[in-house]
């Protein structure tokens, strides 16, 4: 899969979590855009979609935004 | 050995005094233990001068000390006003205040601090707590309960629930929220064991869990966002936690999709789901929920009423009476005027809450009348948050918006204030001297009641009515945040 088709996955994956649109370098959790609980949905519906699960120590790093998450998600398909 | 609600005493001395009463993180208290610290405290409360007829606010967070306290109150008679510290200084004092409490007792250093000068009696007599919820106009509103209701809720989780003899309750819900209760009054009331769960124990996942099999759990109530969280821990399953047997949901809806999820964690869990306005103790619908559930289907029903309490409809609102409705709120008798009323010579309370009632008496939830919230569990009124808004610098109007997804499940909050700088109902950056909001509005309100975002907004929009159309703001957010231009700098 290519980068721009898994970032656009991981938008819609998202604005169906938090209810508002994102751009792919939006700082998710800085912003308040998502929280401890969609940041969970989040991390939920990576593992059933990609297979691969984000450490719960490591939610602030990785879903930093849509850029490193893709980048998290590509890193451990390896 | 266990406590009885009904008289306010221990009972059944002679059977299991040293079984495990009460665990926190740093010990675990028998019940005989347990019942020499509550006398001890009390005969302190009296030197330190508190008064029966009158209110002590215990402080502090997931403590043995907190629970003596409760129960040192209830045996003395006096009101108690339970404060976590995750509310700021200023609302300690507000409630200090508010109740005329001459004392506080911080729980974290097991000591009585002076409150008000003079201490005012309670204008209500027997009650055994006084609850403070999100109040609409910025000010908290003190729901005051009864002791005879606090048994009523007690003798429910002993006699309708079957959790069996002597259970091991996990307790990790704020005692400033009354949900917290079920675990305390069920462990207490079935002579069981209370588990503490601090805040630092819960943020390590793998410690949280270890924690809880190492006091073999066996109940767990909280909200569904809380388990929610749990399931990020792959360790969180009845391979780790065999004791486990039961969950109690309630403050916000349990969807087909979580319970599930759990049941796949735990195949042999009973989840039971229930519903009650602090106004009405706690809880006043239960229903035990059975699998097969088809995820998605349909939203599962939030219970039948209790023993206690009698349900009815009024143009939609669900209506709630009987002996466990509070006494009416703190020094408010317009507040109470509003939504107390008689129905068959019982208390009655206007819940707010929009529901049906099916032919089997299941009762299900369809959202609120008004401005108030449940999000993530927590209960907030939004003008609550718009009060706290308005106090920043330069502020003089704000309004908050429940953000919500396309199936009305609601995400989180988003704070505006209103500024002459930007054309009307447009959006924008906030003021620099607004760059430091949240820290600000943390010395004014707990954490949950602080919006994720706060923007700059023109002119609010209004409704008719001239009162700020918060969903209009929402739009506006929505629109606003799908046509921005690229802002990479």
């Amino acid at each position: 899969m290519s980068d721009e088709t898994l970032k656009q996955q991981l938008a819609q994956i998202i604005e169906n979590v938090i209810g508002t649109a994102v751009e792919h370098d939006d700082l998710l959790i800085e912003s308040g855009l998502v929280d401890s609980m969609t940041a969970v949905d989040i991390v939920m519906a990576v593992k059933n979609e990609f297979g691969c699960k984000v450490p719960p120590t490591e939610i602030d790093e990785h879903l930093e935004s849509i850029d490193a998450l893709a980048a998290f998600i590509q890193a451990s398909r390896g | 050995m266990h406590f009885d609600f009904d008289r306010c005493q221990f009972a059944d001395l002679e059977h299991n005094a040293d079984a495990p009463a009460l665990r926190d993180a740093s010990r675990v208290l028998d019940w005989a233990g347990l019942q020499l610290a509550v006398e001890a405290w009390q005969l302190r409360a009296s030197a330190a001068g508190i008064m029966p007829g009158t209110a002590l606010v215990i402080s502090g967070h997931k403590q043995i000390e907190f629970v003596v306290a409760m129960l040192g109150c209830l045996r003395l008679g006096v009101t108690y006003v339970p404060l976590d510290s995750i509310n700021p200084p200023q609302r300690l004092q507000r409630i200090i205040e508010l109740v005329g409490a001459g004392h506080y007792y911080d729980a974290a250093t097991d000591r009585f601090e002076a409150g008000v000068a003079q201490a005012t009696p309670l204008a209500e007599a027997d009650l055994a707590y006084i609850m403070f919820t999100s109040g609409s106009t910025g000010d908290p509103k003190g729901v005051q309960i009864g002791r005879d209701s606090v048994a009523l809720f007690a003798g429910w989780i002993r006699d309708c629930l079957g959790l069996g003899a002597r259970p091991t309750f996990m307790n990790q819900m704020l005692f400033s929220f009354d949900f917290s209760l079920f675990d305390l009054c069920g462990a207490l009331a079935l002579g069981g064991q209370c588990v503490l769960c601090p805040r630092e124990v819960i943020a390590a996942p793998l410690d949280f869990v270890g924690y809880l099999a190492d006091s073999q759990v066996q109940v767990w109530a909280s909200t569904p966002s809380f388990v929610r969280q749990q399931l990020l821990n792959d360790e969180f399953d009845a391979a780790h936690l065999p004791h486990l047997q039961v969950f109690v949901f309630g403050a916000e809806s349990l969807t087909p999709t979580l319970a599930n999820q759990l049941w796949a964690r735990f195949p042999k869990a009973r989840i039971i789901n229930s519903y009650g306005p602090t106004e009405a103790t706690c809880s006043t619908t239960w229903i035990e929920i059975l699998p097969p559930l088809d995820a998605g289907t349909q939203p599962l029903s939030i219970g039948r009423a209790k023993p206690y309490a009698e349900l009815f409809l009024v143009d939609g609102e669900l209506c709630i009476a009987g002996d466990h409705v509070m006494r009416g709120y703190l020094n408010r008798p317009d507040l109470s005027a509003a939504v107390l009323f008689e129905h068959n010579g019982k208390r009655a309370y206007r819940s707010g809450d929009l529901a049906e009632i099916d032919e089997h008496g299941r009762v299900f939830f369809h959202g609120r009348r008004d401005d108030q919230i449940k999000l993530h569990g927590y209960r907030i009124e939004l003008g609550e948050v718009d009060a706290g808004l308005a106090s920043l610098p330069g502020v003089s109007a704000a309004a908050t918006v429940a953000l919500r997804r396309p199936d009305g499940t609601l995400v989180r909050m988003i704070g505006f204030v209103e500024t002459l700088e930007l054309p009307a109902a447009t959006l924008g950056p906030l003021p620099t001297a607004l760059a430091d909001w949240k820290q600000h509005l943390a010395s004014r309100l707990p954490a949950y009641m602080i919006p994720s975002e706060l923007l700059a907004c023109g002119r609010f929009p209004g409704t008719l009515s001239d009162k700020v159309d918060r969903k209009r703001l929402a739009a506006l957010y929505q629109e606003t945040r799908l046509k921005r231009p690229k802002e990479t700098q």
